[in-house]
């Protein structure tokens, strides 16, 4: 039959079984005639394969006004309006604002706080006597001055040294903790629509020690039956704590006890001072051991690595050659009101990278990789909405949603330095690709890190690594097909090395349909050498525009369209597609080693910049006035 | 002589706060059943039963709540504290959502769906094949679509690219809109099928599509989609509800606004 005939068969015979769940293929009776170097399961390269053609986007971490801060901050959005707006639905915002997603998301995570679900204090509603204690009667002083935000803080800060008053707290003890932790369950169930939209069930463990952030997200394979068999685990003493250790236990019980599956995401080790990626001990002085890596890389398979309080992939102090290490920054101190001030020590302890890299070391020292893990990207929104996109950003917390003030009120403050509104970040999201719509396949693509973190952008990117790739791959139809075969997707490990000199990548990457067009393609190689230190490298693989690396090695920036005062760009610089295979030009096969794909687009307008027009406001001094978003993919690993 | 300063203390706040003064219940039971109720919440959540010093422990914190909880009502610490009263707004709305919410009747499903049924739209779903080009591709257009519509196959022209699939099957306008702009997706949408169409433009360069098969929108009939109705008819009857019975409860309060500026001299 003729070539376009066959592949018009083929194809259908791909679509239909991408339709249908992924099934074990019988071997065919021609396979002894298939050729040991093609990887296809049959003669057709499309039966058996059911691969997803693009990524589910959806947040893994969101808070509405059951979340015990949110609700402080004026939150009064339920679960149910956040799944719809993450589906596409217009909602009107906790301040009155009408507001809705540029495009659906595919799936949503809402994870309040296990602690003191329920509600907080709402110190902004209005009084009609004084108060009898005096921390009670300055506190509304403060409110009626216009201080409410601030007040919040401090009561954050309370929590976040274990001060908060005893009597305010809501344990797992108190109906009215369950009857919550249910009315969430119950949301989830009600808008999971399997094949259309996905809604998990989960929760936030608000670990802080000492004000420093260890909080984790707990997001659940599974329903309602499951969940609701055992309830959140929480941070205080008797029915929690904040030690993660703990928290791994319990939900080791919880699979055991329900058959049921969870994991858990950690994020903002940019303010955790330190604690966030031990190497030697952790915060309490017992010193990493094999259980501890193996448990931790066991229920810890992805980080949350860009965020609405800033982006922790790679620091500037850790990466002094990094020219874009230095994006979205938070680095003056942790999370307690008064932040306490971070150390340059403290930082190899907190970014992602670094951590990568300190993996392997740890790999070495007790055969397993705590830090092995995939990325992605969520918002960490406390306002109910997930906005990430820079020109519908409605902030971390509905204290700061979209108002003119908004961006010139302090956010944080210590000695070190200030954050301020407009230091928020519209980021992230997580792409994941899983074959289908469904809690199950979304779930499983996540523990095997086939996902990838952008920082609100859509971009689509590719990564595959493997021993052959070559060009021609990519001027095959449909690259992916290839990518599978050859090698390993993003969040897997290179398959064994046989003679082959050095490893390939296929790497490709398509642009935001509504954003900007793409700068690069990098790389980065983190690797550990004989004498057990590690290194890092940032190969540009890919780029716009025909430029040429100057004598400095370095690719010439791809310049900028971005008019800061109509906030708008143009896509005359940078391209559509970007897509490459690389060789690793430095390759030694006795060292571990792990890759990673960063795309970055051409400058467009920050979200600061797009305030300040819409409200006719100067662009707030010290705001950058463009930004580039990215993508950071799940690593590939090499193990010798 | 230590206990005598507390009572003055605590008298001294009492006369400070409140106006109304109940009298001392001086007996605290923890019966068999609470004890029993803080060991289930204890398993709850950590799948086990505590340990007998993890018990007393749990005792003991139940009963210093107990004792501060009815100091604080006594001497009115729960007036006025908006912790209490934001609290007491959640539990009066879910008591509210709770006794109004009752299950829809088949009817009200028909209606609902036949009053708004564009809620309930499937989406069409577009089938097609594609061939694009660079933006700044130097191709001649009107060439390039009669060498499509002679049935030359999108591979063997030249400088096609081919990061985007040659043949999406199935997918919604939403999807299309999502991966290719909502413009570009419009356009689509109007082609006729079986037929070599373009170009028009797209982020990712100048496309030529052919549609193949279209599944028309439809609204599917109520058996299909009870679930989903069901769930738009309770939250919409939840938004309408609350209002409803809290607009109730308010008539039963004369609300009187004191207009301050009214007040200056």
């Amino acid at each position: 039959m003729n070539k376009s005939l066959a592949r018009a068969v083929c194809c259908v015979a791909g679509m239909l079984l991408a339709s249908t769940a992924f099934a074990q293929m019988p071997p065919p009776k021609d396979k002894d005639a298939l050729s040991s170097s093609y990887k296809g399961t049959s003669y057709s390269p499309y039966a058996g394969r059911n691969f997803p053609s693009v990524p589910l986007w959806g947040d893994t971490h969101l808070h509405t006004g059951n979340s015990f801060d949110a609700g402080a901050f004026g939150n009064r959005l339920q679960p149910s309006d956040a799944y719809r707006f993450a589906r596409g639905d217009e909602v009107v915002s906790s301040g009155g604002i009408p507001v809705r997603l540029s495009r659906p998301l595919d799936w949503l995570a809402v994870t309040d706080h296990s602690d003191n679900v329920g509600f907080f204090p709402d110190l902004m509603a209005g009084k009609q006597n004084i108060l009898g204690t005096e921390s009670g009667r300055a506190y509304y002083d403060r409110i009626n001055s216009g201080d409410g935000v601030a007040v919040a803080y401090e009561l954050i800060g309370l929590f976040a040294n274990g001060e908060f008053p005893k009597e305010l707290e809501y344990t797992p003890d108190n109906p009215a903790f369950k009857s919550t932790w249910k009315r969430n369950v119950e949301a989830a169930e009600t808008y999971n629509d399997p094949g259309k939209f996905t809604a998990f069930i989960g929760y936030e463990w608000t670990s802080l020690i000492e004000g420093n952030n260890m909080h984790r997200v707990v997001i659940y394979r599974d329903g309602a039956e499951k969940a609701l068999s055992t309830t959140p685990y929480t941070t205080y003493e008797p029915f929690g704590s904040p030690n993660p250790r703990d928290l791994w236990k319990w939900m080791a019980k919880f699979e055991k006890d329900t058959g049921g599956d969870v994991l858990a995401i950690a994020h903002n080790g940019n303010l955790a001072n330190g604690i966030m990626f031990p190497v030697r001990e952790q915060y309490d002085g017992r010193r990493l051991d094999r259980e501890y890596v193996e448990q931790r890389i066991t229920w810890e398979r992805l980080y949350e690595v860009t965020q609405i309080k800033g982006d922790g992939e790679a620091h500037p102090y850790l990466s002094p050659d990094d020219e874009f290490a230095d994006y979205e920054t938070w680095d003056i101190g942790n999370l307690d009101a008064v932040p306490a001030v971070k150390t340059n020590d403290m930082l190899a302890r907190e970014y992602a990278r670094e951590a990568l890299k300190n993996g392997l070391i740890l790999e070495e020292k007790f055969g397993t990789n705590p830090y092995k893990f995939g990325m992605i990207g969520s918002t960490d929104s406390h306002t109910g909405l997930a906005t990430a996109q820079e020109d519908n950003f409605f902030g971390k917390h509905s204290g700061a949603e979209p108002k003119p003030e908004r961006m010139d009120h302090p956010f944080w403050e210590n000695e070190k330095g200030i954050i301020m509104g407009w230091g928020q970040a519209a980021s992230g999201l997580a792409a994941v690709y899983a074959e289908d719509n469904t809690r199950e396949a979304i779930f499983d693509a996540m523990e095997r890190k086939e996902v990838y973190a952008t920082t609100g952008s859509r971009m689509m990117v590719r990564f595959f690594g493997g021993w052959n790739y070559a060009d021609t791959d990519l001027s095959s139809r449909t690259p992916a097909f290839a990518g599978y075969q050859k090698g390993v997707p993003m969040g897997g490990d290179l398959p064994a090395r046989g003679n082959a000199e050095a490893p390939t990548f296929m790497v490709y990457a398509l642009r935001d349909p509504i954003g900007g067009n793409l700068d690069r393609i990098q790389i980065i190689k983190g690797w550990m050498d004989d004498d057990g230190d590690t290194h890092e490298k940032v190969y540009d693989v890919a780029w716009s525009d025909n430029r040429e690396p100057g004598s400095d090695g370095k690719l010439p920036p791809v310049g900028s369209t971005v008019n800061a005062a109509t906030a708008s760009f143009t896509n005359t610089i940078g391209e559509s597609e970007l897509a490459t295979v690389w060789t690793d030009p430095d390759f030694d096969p006795e060292e571990s080693a792990f890759y990673y794909a960063r795309v970055i687009e051409i400058p467009t307008p920050r979200w600061s910049t797009i305030e300040a027009f819409r409200f006719n406001l100067p662009i707030p001094e010290g705001a950058p006035v463009s930004t580039q978003e990215r993508a950071y993919t799940s690593p590939i690993w090499y193990t010798p | 002589m230590a206990f005598s300063v507390i009572g003055a203390m605590i008298f001294a706040l009492e006369l400070w706060v409140a106006e109304d003064i109940t009298p001392r219940e001086e007996q605290i039971v923890v019966s068999i059943g609470q004890v029993e109720h803080l060991v289930s919440l204890f398993q709850k959540t950590q799948n086990r039963l505590p340990t007998t010093e993890e018990l007393n422990g749990l005792v003991d914190a139940h009963i210093t709540e107990e004792v501060l909880y009815r100091e604080a009502v006594r001497i009115g610490l729960d007036q006025d504290d908006t912790i209490v009263r934001r609290r007491m707004r959640q539990k009066m709305e879910f008591l509210l959502d709770d006794l109004s919410t009752r299950e829809p009747t088949d009817e009200e499903l028909e209606t609902l769906l036949r009053d708004q049924p564009d809620r309930f739209e499937t989406d069409a779903l577009f089938s097609f094949e594609q061939a694009y080009f660079a933006s700044d591709a130097d191709i001649d257009f009107e060439a390039t679509l009669s060498t499509l519509q002679s049935g030359t196959p999108v591979v063997d022209i030249p400088s096609t690219r081919g990061l985007l699939p040659d043949r999406l099957n199935e997918v919604s306008a939403d999807q299309l809109a999502s991966q290719y702009g909502r413009e570009f997706a419009d356009w689509l949408q109007t082609q006729p099928a079986s037929e070599w169409r373009g170009p028009h433009a797209s982020p990712f360069g100048t496309h030529f599509v052919r549609i193949s098969h279209i599944i028309a929108a439809e609204v599917p009939p109520l058996e299909e989609i009870r679930e989903d109705v069901r769930r738009e008819w309770l939250s919409d009857q939840r938004n309408l509800n609350r209002d409803r019975l809290f607009n109730e409860i308010r008539s039963g309060y004369e609300i009187i606004i004191e207009d301050t500026a009214s007040e200056t001299p």
